[in-house]
């Protein structure tokens, strides 16, 4: 806020506080003047008002007063004259005298005339009146001695009436009676008041006869007998009420004048009030701005010309700035000191410039010669560097580095210098580089001076030099001369590395190199050969698929890519588990099966089982047989497994048909070997009558045929059952001692016919019981004992031992029979052979059961071998081992 | 109340003429029925059987069949049926005891003594 706005509010706020209570003050004195004249002025118009009823009713005592004294009234009262009422009482007289009632009354308060005119015209005189008056006299307030005014309120109006007592015109005689005059104070007494007192008056009863509201009420309670005047306390600006209270002569109020002021001297007042106030404002704006001007002119101005002149200073600086301000007063003297200052400051800038310049110029030289110092600094610095970076470098080089002077002797020499020679370092430095040299020729070190020194260039060669320990060693050298701007020679640099080693290994890398390309050629050969192997194996009909010892696929010909339904992306390196799905049906259910696990676990050749199918591309499956064996390397190392399959498909059909064909076949076989047999059996029990003896042999050899028959029906079944693996019987766990004893109990009749001794040898304890399928097992022992007997000499021996191990059980059966020739002993496990020497001991038989044997015991994973000689006997062995048959 | 009689299914006539000779020399009531239609003709008229042997190759109605039929109707399903068959084939032998056989002979395997005296058995004598 500037000085100007300060003033501005300083001075108005003053003003404006000052004549606000001025204006306050004087318009509060003067309507409190104003008012309390007005109440002045109001209350002695009510007084007016008072006396002018009052004189109305002096007036009218005045005037009874001669109708009082009057000898005709006297008269009237004794006599009652009719004359006297004739010619004095008309109606005319009373609107002379302004009265409406005129009674007269003896002493004795007899009414002895009595008129009531209102409007010129005589009306019927109430009676309420004439009782009041008589009231009156009774109580003495009319009476024959004194005036008596009064003002009664009667229910139809208003009345007042003045009584005096009649008398002589002398006064001398007794008073005879009263004579009353009244009149009705009603609207137009109000009136006739109101226009003698130019005042404007109402008059309203005292009790509020209406019952309703009519604003009086206030007026009411601050009026009494005590107190008849009252001024109200009015809202109204214009009009002011005064109010007096008019009672009758008996203190009781009658009624209340209501006397309306215009309110003039109070708008007058106002109006007086309004003018000074505005007077008051216009006194103090003028003020206000002659007052500013003023100031503005003597102070403000010359302030801001000031403040402006300096601002103006502070932007473009003191340079011919000088300060006007005309005049003798502080203001002017102010500028003038100001100017002064100015100049002084003007004067100053000046010499600080120059100085500043002087200063510049020997900073810049300051610096310029800083800089200089700087960068040799610099150069120092990085010099030093250098120079402990190359003596670092040199000392740890494995290189030998030496520096000599001009003349040779060496003034510096690395670590390395010393290893490779064999000399200290005390030794080396002040010595010769012939020190470990001569080794050369003459003419060798003769070029080599020449060059480093005549014609000052770099020697690179290979030099052989002599260790301190007398060993030769070669060493690839490089000396440099060093010179000065001069062309000079300083120093020379001799770096040298030794090779010999080097060379050595040259020659021997050179030897491996034939060598290897020999062998290059060999892995060539090899390749050639695997690649052709390969080539085989992809196109064979079988699928071939090699797996590494983790179940990796590294190889799989076309042939197993179009079994498994076509292979679009790369499989090398896949699970072959996962691309090579095999299956089984178990338990009607069909479940995996890994091939490769379990011969990688066996360690050996398995064919794949019955019935496993491979799951092609598309979901379907494909029948398939084959084998999976094991891949070793060199050193025996198992190193993968390799598994050729074929498609099954046409061997299980063929299997298929060759079961239903046996099945029909043997049982179209049997349908007749049946009814011959029952009816060969009817013939012998003599159904059919008796036989004759011969007849009777011829039937049996017949029966007994037959039923050869019918065993070799059920022989040729149990075979092809057996290949299929179909007569698979439950493995439970079975007594292999028990089962030979019942054998050998059903074989016993047998033995006896043959004369052959059987004897029995098994261990006292229990032996484990096998998991085998105990039917087969029965068959393949009965089978075994049966030949035994079958192809024993007479009166020989079978011996049955029993024998348990700490991993297997193994039988023997020893017999002391024909035994098997050398020849046919490979053959004798094989279908439908027959040793010749058994065909000629037994003509009947099959050949079928070594085979049928052989392939239970393998069922229950037992095998079986056997030792014989020609017409000395024959031993099975039968091993059934513990890890995979023992429950 | 009839008479207790054992019934026999067989097609083949030479085996018909051997059940009927044997069973006669030995005093036993049966009766023959050539297929299973017959056989159940013949339980129709006769009333149900003390025993029923069933061959199972039989044109027709097969043994199969008539052994189902048998087992599902409520008056002859208790009637024991021994199969006299020369199938032997895994499956049948399962199929046939499954279906509620009670007992299941290859007829070149047996002898026909084994048979009569199961008949003596059933019919009680």
């Amino acid at each position: 806020m500037n000085l100007r706005t300060k003033i501005f509010l300083l001075i108005g706020g003053v003003l404006v506080i000052f004549f606000s209570g001025v204006i306050f003050f004087t318009s509060y004195k003067l309507t409190k003047d104003f008012s309390s004249v007005e109440q002045a002025d109001l209350h002695k118009n009510l007084d007016r008002a008072t006396d002018a009823l009052n004189e109305k009713i002096s007036n009218l005592a005045i005037k009874l007063g001669d109708w009082a004294q009057w000898d005709d009234s006297y008269q009237f009262m004794i006599d009652h004259n009719e004359s006297y009422v004739q010619s004095n009482l008309q109606e005319t007289t009373f609107g002379i005298l302004h009265i409406n009632f005129v009674v007269l009354i003896d002493k004795d308060n007899t009414i002895v005339f009595k008129k009531f005119v209102k409007d010129g015209d005589e009306k019927s005189f109430p009676e309420s009146f004439s009782g009041h008056l008589t009231e009156d006299f009774a109580e003495g307030d009319i009476n024959l001695n004194a005036a008596h005014k009064e003002v009664v309120s009667l229910p139809e109006q208003l009345v007042i009436y003045v009584a005096r007592p009649i008398t002589s015109s002398d006064g001398l005689s007794p008073a005879n009676g009263v004579i009353v005059f009244g009149y009705i104070f009603d609207a137009t007494t109000i009136e006739e008041l109101s226009q003698l007192t130019h005042l404007d008056i109402t008059m309203v009863p005292f009790e509020n006869r209406s019952g309703q509201i009519d604003g009086f009420e206030e007026v009411r309670n601050n009026l009494s007998v005590k107190e008849p005047h009252y001024v109200g306390t009015t809202q109204d600006s214009k009009i002011i009420s005064g109010y007096i209270l008019v009672s009758d002569a008996t203190d009781e109020p009658i009624f209340i004048f209501r006397v309306d002021m215009p309110r003039e001297v109070y708008q007058k007042g106002r109006d007086s009030i309004f003018l000074f106030t505005i007077f008051i404002v216009l006194a103090g704006i003028v003020f206000c701005g002659i007052i500013f001007y003023l100031l503005g002119y003597f102070v403000l101005n010359k302030i801001s010309y000031l403040n402006n002149v300096i601002d103006e200073i502070r932007h473009d600086g003191t340079k011919d700035k000088s300060i006007v301000l005309p005049g003798s007063d502080e203001f002017s003297r102010l500028a003038g000191e100001m100017n002064r200052l100015l100049q002084e400051v003007n004067e100053n800038e000046i010499k600080l410039k120059d100085q500043n310049k002087d200063l510049e110029q020997n900073k810049v030289a300051t610096l310029n010669i800083l800089e200089d110092v700087s960068v040799s600094e610099r150069e120092l610095h990085q010099k030093t560097l250098d120079l402990s970076k190359f003596q670092k470098i040199a000392d740890a080089s494995f290189d030998h580095i030496i520096i000599t002077d001009v003349d040779g002797k060496i003034l510096y020499a690395n670590h390395s210098a010393e290893n490779m020679t064999g000399y200290s370092h005390k030794e080396i430095i002040g010595a010769n580089p012939s020190l470990w040299g001569k080794q050369m020729s003459q003419e060798f070190y003769v070029q080599l001076w020449q060059t480093i020194k005549t014609e000052k260039q770099s020697f690179t060669g290979e030099i052989t030099n002599k260790h301190k320990n007398g060993d030769q060693f070669l060493v690839a050298s490089r000396i440099t001369p060093i010179v000065d701007e001069n062309e000079n020679i300083q120093f020379f640099v001799g770096i040298e590395r030794d090779i010999t080693e080097e060379r050595r290994a040259q020659i021997q890398i050179m030897k491996h190199t034939t060598e290897l390309e020999m062998a290059n050629i060999l892995i060539e050969k090899q390749k050639d050969r695997a690649e052709s192997i390969l080539g085989y194996l992809q196109s064979i009909g079988e699928g071939v698929l090699a797996t590494d010892i983790n179940g990796k696929i590294i190889f799989v010909n076309e042939t197993a890519k179009v079994l498994i339904g076509g292979q679009s992306q790369e499989i090398d390196g896949k699970a072959s588990k996962d691309i090579f799905q095999f299956i089984r049906k178990v338990d009607g259910r069909d479940s995996r099966v890994f091939m490769a696990e379990k011969v990688l676990k066996k360690k050996q050749t398995i064919a794949f089982p019955e019935n496993v199918s491979l799951i092609q591309k598309d979901g379907t499956l494909l029948p398939v047989s084959g084998t999976i064996s094991l891949i070793e390397d060199g050193n025996n190392e198992i190193i993968g497994t390799i598994t050729v399959f074929q498609d099954a498909t046409k061997r299980y059909e063929l299997d298929e048909l060759k079961d239903s064909f046996l099945s029909v076949a043997a049982h179209q076989l049997r349908t007749p070997l049946g009814s011959m047999r029952w009816s060969m059996e009817m013939l012998l029990s003599d159904d059919l009558g008796k036989l004759p003896k011969d007849a009777k042999e011829m039937v049996e050899q017949l029966y007994a045929n037959s039923h050869r028959m019918v065993e070799l029906v059920d022989d040729l079944l149990d075979i092809s059952r057996i290949d299929k693996n179909r007569g698979k019987e439950e493995k439970i766990p079975t007594d292999v001692v028990s089962v030979l004893e019942d054998v050998i109990k059903t074989m016993r009749s047998e033995a006896k016919k043959r004369a052959i001794k059987i004897i029995f040898n098994h261990p006292k304890e229990s032996v484990p019981a096998l998991m085998v399928p105990p039917k087969h097992l029965y068959e393949a022992l009965e089978n075994l004992i049966s030949n035994g007997i079958k192809y024993n000499r007479e009166k020989g021996t079978l011996t049955i031992t029993v024998e348990m191990t700490e991993k297997s059980l193994l039988l023997t059966f020893a017999d002391t029979g024909i035994g098997i020739p050398k020849d046919d002993q490979t053959k004798i496990f094989s279908k439908f052979f027959r040793a010749q020497n058994a065909v000629l001991k037994e003509t009947e038989g099959s050949g079928l059961g070594l085979s049928v044997v052989k392939s239970y015991l393998e069922e229950s994973e037992a095998t079986i071998r056997f030792e014989s000689e020609e017409n000395s006997g024959t031993t099975f062995f039968v091993n059934f081992p513990f890890t995979s048959t023992q429950s | 109340m009839a008479e207790k009689y054992v019934l026999v299914v067989e097609d083949d006539p030479f085996y018909s003429k051997i059940y009927k000779t044997k069973l006669a020399k030995e005093n036993l009531n049966a009766q023959m029925a050539s297929n299973g239609d017959v056989a159940i003709k013949i339980i129709k008229e006769s009333g149900a059987p003390e025993l029923i042997l069933l061959d199972l190759v039989m044109p027709g109605k097969d043994g199969f069949e008539t052994l189902k039929e048998l087992k599902a109707d409520a008056g002859t399903k208790d009637i024991p049926v021994i199969v006299l068959s020369n199938l032997s084939q895994e499956e049948d032998v399962k199929r046939v005891m499954d279906m509620g056989a009670s007992e299941y002979l290859i007829k070149s395997n047996t002898s026909i003594q084994t048979v009569v005296d199961k008949i003596r058995k059933s019919l009680g004598v």
